[in-house]
């Protein structure tokens, strides 16, 4: 939680550069392509969500996500964990 | 759902053992030497174990409360029961045989057969690999077993899985997690065997491998993620999304012999090696089901479309495959006769696998490792009172009956905590009512 604004100038502290977002791209056995933009330190839980959301027929919480062919990515860790950046390629599958 | 599970009894297994031998001559083309076949005297005790184990399991209620009761109930009684109760044949086994998992132990037949269960090669692995050192090499798997005897670590895994948690993770090699709820799939014959758990095995597979290291074949084992990925790219081609996974194609040419797994969709597993130096597809298909090479082709049109590009590029790296079209090569089934079989054993070695770092395991790998010494048995952490008494139960099938009978005192004798002592140990109502408490 950062402090308001109004406390941060009272105490001289310089507020950090806003995080960068990134846009990450989830490719399905489908073919579905399905677009997120987030914060480095966000969970990759919300590109899952959206994920889901563009794929109704895929149950919800089923299916692997895979970052670069060999990471696991769970939906509590942040794309700052695995190193993700912009425009990186999740690729995802249902469960075999 | 269940129509892809053809049954068959263990008989037929049978039949199929001396495969084996034929199956490593057909691969015999990389030099590979057939390796001494692993002992495995311990198959006749398990039967004992196999009874206790149905007996335990019956009579524990709740799995939650699993720790806490293990308190309570006296270690001792149940134990002896193991030699009274009429040990049940492995043959009567309450699950029918698995069909899905004959592949991949076939997988690992042909690896196994390739590679030479030299100990102290693996002896002299391990001072190089400090993570490694803390697990006693005899209570481990540090080499995958060639027959599908099932040995008291086996068994004892196999309790470990049916007592865990779904969520607890149970197996942990390399990257790669196994949760219990994903290697139950080895012990019900309806479920659909889990990638994670091939990718384990393959971890396994890799691993030996790596000790091998032999120079003059050179082996890629592919999980079951990029091939999935490689199936997907067939299908629907490759676009400029495809990049990571050509590296990883490219990384393939480094090699001779690239071993991918694949999935026919809640079916079935088989896997194809890619034999760069003879240009051709050789199938190890447990079930032989070579009417059914969709998942293949696909497979190997997403490949072609990856050394397509990879072709394209300049860059091309120095390869010693003999070309790059890969969709023209021939395919070859090398298993002429199914072969079925459970997946126990499996189990068995995931969980016993050396490098299997999951915490359940390293406990219960600890435990068996005091199993000649009666004082670590009695660990006061209440947690490991599960593991304790399996270790026990390893124990038991292992010794004769002086030993037990001699261990057995010297257990008791080593345990001074008083409200234990007091405890009614035995209870028998026939043919009198007996019951002894410990002093």
């Amino acid at each position: 939680m950062s402090p308001p604004p109004e406390q941060d100038r009272r105490l001289g502290v310089v507020k950090p550069e806003p995080e960068p977002m990134i846009k990450l791209k989830v490719l399905d056995n489908e073919g579905r392509r399905v677009f997120h933009t987030m914060r480095m330190s966000d969970k990759l839980q919300a590109v899952m969500d959206a994920y889901y959301a563009k794929a109704p027929d895929v149950t919800y919480g089923s299916g692997t996500f895979m970052f670069d062919g060999s990471i696991r990515l769970r939906g509590s860790e942040t794309p700052a964990e695995h190193g993700l950046q912009d425009d990186d390629v999740i690729d995802s599958y249902e469960d075999l | 759902m269940d129509s892809y599970n053809i049954e068959s009894s263990n008989a037929d297994c049978l039949d199929s053992r001396p495969l084996k031998k034929p199956k490593c001559e057909q691969l015999n083309d990389c030099d590979l030497s057939p390796s001494p076949r692993s002992s495995t005297s311990l198959a006749s005790s398990c039967n004992n174990i196999e009874s206790s184990h149905v007996y335990d399991l019956d009579a524990r209620p709740l799995k939650e409360v699993k720790c806490e009761q293990m308190n309570d109930v006296d270690i001792s009684l149940s134990p002896p029961s193991a030699t009274t109760l009429p040990s049940s044949s492995p043959e009567k086994d309450p699950y029918i045989i698995d069909s899905i998992v004959a592949e991949k132990v076939s997988c690992s037949d042909w690896i196994d057969l390739e590679s030479d269960n030299d100990r102290r090669i693996l002896l002299d692995d391990e001072k190089h690999q400090n993570h490694h050192e803390q697990f006693k090499v005899d209570q481990t798997y540090d080499y995958l077993p060639q027959d599908y005897e099932m040995t008291d670590l086996d068994y004892c895994a196999l309790m470990t899985i049916e007592s865990s948690l779904e969520s607890d993770i149970l197996v942990k090699i390399d990257d790669i997690f196994v949760t219990q709820s994903q290697l139950s799939c080895l012990l019900d014959p309806k479920k659909f065997l889990n990638d994670d758990v091939i990718s384990a095995y393959i971890c396994c597979i890799k691993y030996q491998a790596h000790l091998e290291s032999r120079n003059d074949v050179k082996f890629y084992f592919e999980n079951p993620f990029i091939t999935v990925i490689l199936k997907r790219d067939g299908k629907l081609g490759v676009g400029q999304d495809g990049n990571h996974i050509t590296k990883i194609v490219r990384n393939y040419l480094k090699h001779e012999m690239v071993l991918i797994p694949i999935n026919i969709k809640e079916t079935h597993w088989y896997l194809a090696i890619i034999n760069t130096q003879k240009c051709e597809i050789q199938v190890l298909d447990s079930l032989c089901w070579d009417s059914n090479r969709v998942d293949l082709a696909d497979t190997l049109q997403g490949l072609q479309f990856h050394l397509d590009i990879i072709g394209r590029q300049q860059n091309l790296i120095s390869h010693n495959w003999k070309d790059l079209q890969i969709i023209s090569w021939t395919i070859t089934e090398q298993v002429q006769e199914p072969m079925q079989k459970d997946g126990y054993k499996l189990a068995g070695i995931l969980l016993c696998w050396k490098t299997n770092t999951a915490q359940t395991t390293h406990q219960n790998m600890s435990l068996l490792g005091s199993s000649n010494d009666q004082k670590e048995t009695k660990a006061t952490d209440s947690l490991l009172e599960e593991t304790k008494y399996q270790s026990l139960m390893s124990i038991l099938s292992k010794i004769n009956e002086n030993e037990l009978v001699g261990g057995l005192c010297d257990y008791i004798k080593s345990i001074n905590c008083p409200e234990t002592l007091e405890k009614v140990w035995v209870r028998n109502s026939k043919p009198y009512s007996i019951s002894l408490t410990v002093r």
